[in-house]
Order: structure tokens, then C-alpha cells, then sequence
């Protein structure tokens, strides 16, 4: 019995929908029985579906909002007392055939973030002593060692401490292709484990992981309604005691109560007020899928306007893990200069040993551990090994231990520095051997960003970095950034933005979230690169990348431009469509029943137009 | 304190989200509840020794409202 009722309460709208829309047909199929039946038939639809709508109207007329739905009861009831119980049931089954499409779009919206709370992990592993415990995703503490098999999606932020994997984070990211895992690389939640085997020492659980706060950042981002949709909600208040005023002055003018009572629902702004709710949710719901997460409505006006784009340079156009891009060896090879480096840097924190080390690694080269080394702040590295006394660092270290380049050596320094590249000398027993340079590489997506950003209309493209000049206008140039602001301290960048926000630009920010936190909170759009690390960066944004892809700027500005597009076009669409309707109506040429016909159909068309940003 | 994200089903109009965040805030042991209605979602946060999950998934129930999953939510002070 109560299943049965869940049944009913749960497809009561349908069922509504149904009993009325059959009525309506039976009244008009079974017409020759007489007009009596049809009259009585159309009424009992007209019942039926107005019961709804008027439950809505005094629901919203409660918390004192004028609604449509206020509107269209009025018109229905009129509509029956002077006997017309045709247009009643039309007017009152139309408006929830309509609410129910537009349910239709909300649902496919909403899917989205349903499957992202699917995907959320439900149990873990955890590793106590030698035993595996199956727990809830959420008992999970920091510290635990979690274990994912096959097929799991791994329930903690954390870091690998045994095993190997490829790891689909396409949830997380939108990206395609597996990353394999190893010790000490760091795993987000809600990705899922393909193949192989890992430990993971939780770092972040439950509420905590990167994945619940994707998810509970893409609710919160459904509440807020951008500007143009509060306008309407407020046009809506003053729009229905406007025409219920004016349909009043047509039947005092007139002494014509169809005509007022026509008039009266014609006037309802359906199609207006879902043109932007559609538009938007449908957009929003479209860029997440994407890992492109706008958060909230009303942001969506100020990145459509956005003239001007800043970007941090490491970490943000580039990957922000400095890699060897030359080795030179003077007479030796250059596999021997790189071991030989190696071997200094070896146990040294120095701020180039992680690039030399993984090159050497790339190589297959085991460096020979040096007995001692020491780091001369500002210098380099001096170490003493199996072949002698190995320098690794900058001009000033060859000098301070009385030896200097040959002109010829200096020359290629210098070309290698024009480059780009940040150059180590290695010298072994007071003779120089060779140049390391090492260079951040640009990211490849970096490539086209500037075109594709000027395609969306942005005029202006600048970087701010704390790095050099030079290194800074090497990577300008290579991607076409018009402005190159260098050397600058967080509170500086935040002085650029200001400018330029003085001369009238509004400006938005692009950066990894960590140095660039203060001008990002000034721009007037902030952009975050939202990887583990910049959590916080990404609640505070306006857009999330949460796949890291500097590519995707565009796009998100694009989609925001899109969104507001189609929100004009459907409101310029329903304000036609209405106005001509009135015109029709007072002309005496649209009737009841048609002139809703047309006015349903242009709300299906304003959430058709609002449906096409999905794809 | 409990804090909890509902995922519900059959939440067709803004009124009856209204009515629903009304009637769930009045439960005794509630402390705040707001729904989501383009997300068709529910935060709750609500004392576990007073009032339980089961109940808030009963007074949705009379609602006509379904309550599909339950996630742990967001802590309120976010």
C-alpha cells in the first residue's frame, strides 16, 4: 500500500499531466455527444491540471511573490465563468506541460552533480598491521595507509608509499589518458585505480578530499542566479500586477470580458522568465563536465566582460619544474659532464639538483657518490669524489676558486643565456668541463593561448612574474603575450592589476594560487589553476581549472559569453513574442487558446535555444 | 554536530524547496538546513542525539519528496 503511494506522490505530475491531456482529447473526440459533456469534460481537466497551478500561486503569493502562475488561475477561473472551458483547460494544462519540459532540462542539469556524489568512494582499504579492513570512506584518518586494487577509486588525498599504477583521473580532471603513479607521487580522491596496486598514506579524508570539495563547490555554484536573472525575478513581481491592471483597463475600456480575460493570460512572461535560468544551468553544467568550474551566475557578466588577462609565468604558462634542456662538454662528453654533476648534487638540496638528477636518470647515468660536498650560498656546489674536486655553479665560483672560462666558453655561455636558459658551469679539478642550462619549460597547451583568447575578444594579454626579464620576455615572445611585467613581489602584481583597472580595463587573473593569492582576490575575474595544492585558491576563484590546463582559459571565457549571448537572445525573443501577442489580442486576431499555444511555444523554443550550450 | 548533503528526488518547483528548507529547519535538533534547488540538493546540519537521518528522510517523504543518496556535507563553517 505505501509502495503504491510512493508510486503516486512520486508521478503525480506525470499523472496529472496524463488525466487532464486525456480529458481534453475525450472532450473534443466525443463532441457530437453534445455540448453539455464537453463542456463538463474540459472543466474537469481544467480542474484537475489548475489545481496545481493555483496551489503554486497561493504558495508563492504566501511569501508575497506575484507569479505566472497567479496569472494564469485567474484567467482559468475567469475563463470557466463565462463558459469557455476550452481555453481554461488549455491555458492550465499547457502551463504544466510546460513546467514539466522545463523539470526535464533541471533534471539533465542536475545529473551532472548526481554523478559526481556517485562517484564519491563509499568504503576504503585501510592496512592495520599486515590485515586489510574494509571501512567507511569517511573513517579514514589521516595517517592511515589506505590500499586500492584494481578497479577502486581511490577514497583519500594522499601520497603513493608502495606500489604502481596508471590512475584515470578524468573525473577529476577531464583528461583522457591515464597517469601512472609511482612512490611519492600525490593521488587525489575520486580518481580510480586501472591497473596495478598502491598504498597510500592519507593526507586529506572525508570532507576534506580535493573530490567532496569539487562536489560541494558545484552545488553551491547552482545557487547563485547571475544578474539578469534577479532582473526578471524582479520583473515578475511588478509584471503580473501590471497586467492584471491592464487587463482590468481593457475590460472597462471595452466592456469585454473575453477580451480582458484573454489578454489577461497572454501576458503571462513564461518564456522570459526561464530564458536565463536554462541558459545558464544548462552552460555551467556543460563547462564542469569539462573540468571548467564557473562558480555561480552572477560572475558570469564580469568574465564576459574581461578585456584585459594577466598570467603568472611559472606554474602557470609554465610547468614550473625546472628540466635540463642542454648539456655541453667542453673536451670530455656529455654524458660525463652531466654524471660528473650529478655526482656533486647528489645528496645536495641546491635549488638545480633536482633537474640535473632526473636528467642524469633519463640518461641511465649512476652518478659516483662524492665523499663530501658543501654549498657556497650564492655560488653553487663544491664536492670532492673518486676523480677530484667537482664545481657545479656560476661564474662567480669558478673565480672565487682562481680559474675563469676561456672567451670562447664565455661566448657559448652567453648564447645559451640568450636563450633562456639558466646555465651551471661544471668544472672538475680547477678546469672548466662543460654547461648545464637548464630551463621551466613552457606548457604545451600554452601554445594558441594568446590567438585563442584574442578570438573571445580579450585585447590585452600580460604577464607578471617574479621572474627575470629576460627568462620572462623569452617566454612572451614565444607565446605572443603583448605585455611582459618582470621582477615583481606578490603586493606588486597586485599594483599592475590596479592600473590597470584605473584605466578602465577589467582584468582578469590567471595564476597557481599560491603567490599570486593577492592578485587574484583584486582582479576582477580570478582564475585559479586548481590542482591539489591551490584548494583554497579554488574556493576563492570565480573559475577553477581543475585539470591544471592553462588551454582551457578561452574556452571558460568563451562559455561565459555564450551563456550571456543566448540569455539576450531568448529575452529579446519572449519580449517580442509577448508584445506581439498583446498587439494581436487587442486587435481582436489571437484568441485564448491559440495565443497560448503560441506562448508555450515560445518558452520551448527560449529552453531549446538555453539547451543548445549543453553541447 | 552532523552535517550532511542530501541528494533529492522529485523537488519540481522553487515553493516547494522553500517549503521544504521551512519544515526541515523546524525539527527539533535541526541547527541549519538549506536547499539547493538547482542542485537539488540539501545541507543539513543537525545534532545526531536528537533528531536522526531517518526522520528527516520521513518528513521529505511526506513532502512527496525522495531522498536518493546521503553524503557526508560540508562543514558550515566553510
Amino acid at each position: 500500500m505505501s509502495r503504491y503511494n510512493d508510486w503516486l506522490i512520486r508521478n503525480r505530475e506525470k499523472l496529472v499531466i496524463a488525466t487532464s491531456g486525456s480529458l481534453i482529447v475525450a472532450a473534443w473526440l466525443l463532441r457530437p455527444l453534445g455540448n453539455t459533456f464537453h463542456f463538463w469534460a474540459m472543466t474537469l481537466a481544467a480542474i484537475i491540471a489548475g489545481y496545481t497551478v493555483a496551489k503554486e500561486a497561493i504558495g508563492r503569493l504566501s511569501t508575497r511573490q506575484f507569479s505566472i502562475s497567479l496569472l494564469v488561475t485567474i484567467a482559468a477561473i475567469g475563463a470557466i465563468v463565462i463558459g469557455e472551458a476550452w481555453e481554461a483547460a488549455a491555458v492550465t494544462w499547457l502551463y504544466i506541460f510546460g513546467g514539466f519540459l522545463e523539470g526535464l532540462t533541471l533534471a539533465r542539469t542536475r545529473s551532472a552533480l548526481r554523478g559526481l556524489v556517485d562517484l564519491m568512494p563509499r568504503t576504503a582499504k585501510i592496512k592495520r598491521g599486515e590485515e586489510l579492513v574494509t571501512v567507511s570512506a569517511y573513517e579514514v584518518k589521516a595517517g592511515h595507509v589506505v590500499v586500492v586494487l584494481p578497479g577502486e577509486s581511490i577514497p583519500v588525498d594522499g601520497k603513493v608509499v608502495a606500489g604502481r599504477a596508471s590512475v584515470d583521473t578524468s573525473s577529476l580532471t577531464g583528461e583522457p589518458l591515464p597517469a601512472e603513479v609511482a612512490v611519492d607521487d600525490t593521488v587525489l580522491s575520486g580518481t580510480i585505480c586501472q591497473g596495478g596496486y598502491l598504498e597510500v598514506v592519507a593526507e586529506r579524508v572525508g570532507t576534506d578530499t580535493t573530490f567532496s570539495q569539487l562536489v560541494y563547490l558545484v552545488a553551491e555554484a547552482q545557487e547563485q542566479k547571475p544578474k539578469v536573472q534577479r532582473t526578471l525575478d524582479a520583473f515578475a513581481q511588478w509584471y503580473t500586477p501590471a497586467v492584471i491592471m491592464a487587463a482590468a483597463l481593457v475590460y472597462l475600456g471595452s466592456r469585454n470580458m473575453h477580451l480582458a480575460l484573454t489578454f489577461l493570460v497572454i501576458g503571462c512572461p513564461g518564456a522570459l522568465v526561464v530564458a536565463a535560468p536554462v541558459a545558464v544551468v544548462a552552460g555551467l553544467g556543460n563547462s564542469a563536465k569539462h573540468g571548467i568550474l564557473i562558480k555561480g551566475g552572477e560572475r558570469l557578466e564580469r568574465i564576459a566582460k574581461a578585456d584585459v588577462v594577466a598570467f603568472d609565468k611559472t606554474g602557470t604558462l609554465t610547468l614550473g619544474q625546472p628540466q635540463v634542456a642542454s648539456v655541453t662538454g667542453f673536451e670530455l662528453e656529455e654524458e660525463r659532464v652531466l654524471s660528473l654533476a650529478a655526482a656533486a648534487e647528489l645528496r645536495s638540496e641546491h635549488h638545480l639538483a633536482t633537474a640535473i638528477l632526473s636528467a642524469a636518470e633519463k640518461r641511465q647515468i649512476e652518478p659516483a657518490p662524492a665523499d663530501d660536498w658543501t654549498i657556497e650560498a650564492g655560488l653553487g656546489v663544491v664536492a670532492h669524489g673518486p676523480d677530484g674536486e667537482i664545481l657545479v655553479g656560476n661564474r662567480r665560483l669558478l673565480l672565487s676558486r682562481g680559474t675563469d672560462l676561456t672567451p670562447e666558453q664565455a661566448a657559448l655561455m652567453v648564447e645559451h643565456e640568450e636563450a633562456g636558459e639558466t646555465v651551471a658551469i661544471i668544472a672538475l679539478n680547477g678546469q672548466a668541463i662543460g654547461l648545464i642550462g637548464i630551463t621551466d619549460p613552457i606548457k604545451p597547451d600554452a601554445f594558441g593561448l594568446v590567438k585563442a583568447l584574442k578570438r573571445t575578444g580579450i585585447k590585452t594579454t600580460v604577464m607578471l612574474t617574479g621572474d627575470n626579464p629576460r627568462a620572462a620576455q623569452l617566454v612572451a615572445d614565444q607565446l605572443g603575450i603583448d605585455e611582459v611585467r618582470a621582477g615583481l613581489l606578490p603586493e606588486q602584481k597586485v599594483e599592475v592589476i590596479r592600473e590597470l583597472q584605473k584605466t578602465g580595463h577589467v582584468v582578469a587573473m590567471v595564476g597557481d594560487g599560491i603567490n599570486d593569492a593577492p592578485a587574484l582576490a583584486i582582479a576582477d575575474v580570478s582564475i585559479a589553476m586548481g590542482s591539489s595544492g591551490t584548494r583554497v585558491a579554488m574556493e576563492a576563484s570565480d573559475i577553477a581549472l581543475i585539470g591544471d590546463r592553462i588551454g582551457q582559459v578561452p574556452g571558460a571565457i568563451g562559455i561565459s559569453r555564450r551563456i550571456l549571448g543566448v540569455v539576450r537572445q531568448n529575452v529579446v525573443f519572449a519580449v517580442a513574442t509577448v508584445l506581439l501577442l498583446l498587439a494581436g489580442v487587442v486587435l481582436q486576431v489571437i484568441h485564448l487558446g491559440s495565443g497560448m499555444a503560441i506562448h508555450e511555444a515560445s518558452v520551448l523554443l527560449v529552453t531549446l535555444n538555453g539547451m543548445r550550450l549543453m553541447k | 554536530m552532523t552535517n550532511e548533503m542530501m541528494m533529492l528526488t522529485n523537488l519540481n518547483c522553487p515553493t516547494c524547496a522553500a517549503k521544504l528548507e521551512k519544515a526541515t529547519q523546524a525539527l527539533p535538533g535541526m541547527k541549519s538546513a538549506r536547499v539547493i534547488f538547482g542542485a537539488g540538493s540539501m545541507n543539513v546540519e543537525y545534532d545526531p542525539n536528537v533528531l536522526s537521518q531517518e526522520k528527516i528522510r520521513t518528513l521529505c517523504k511526506q513532502m512527496g519528496i525522495g531522498v536518493a543518496t546521503v553524503v557526508p556535507g560540508p562543514s558550515s563553517d566553510i
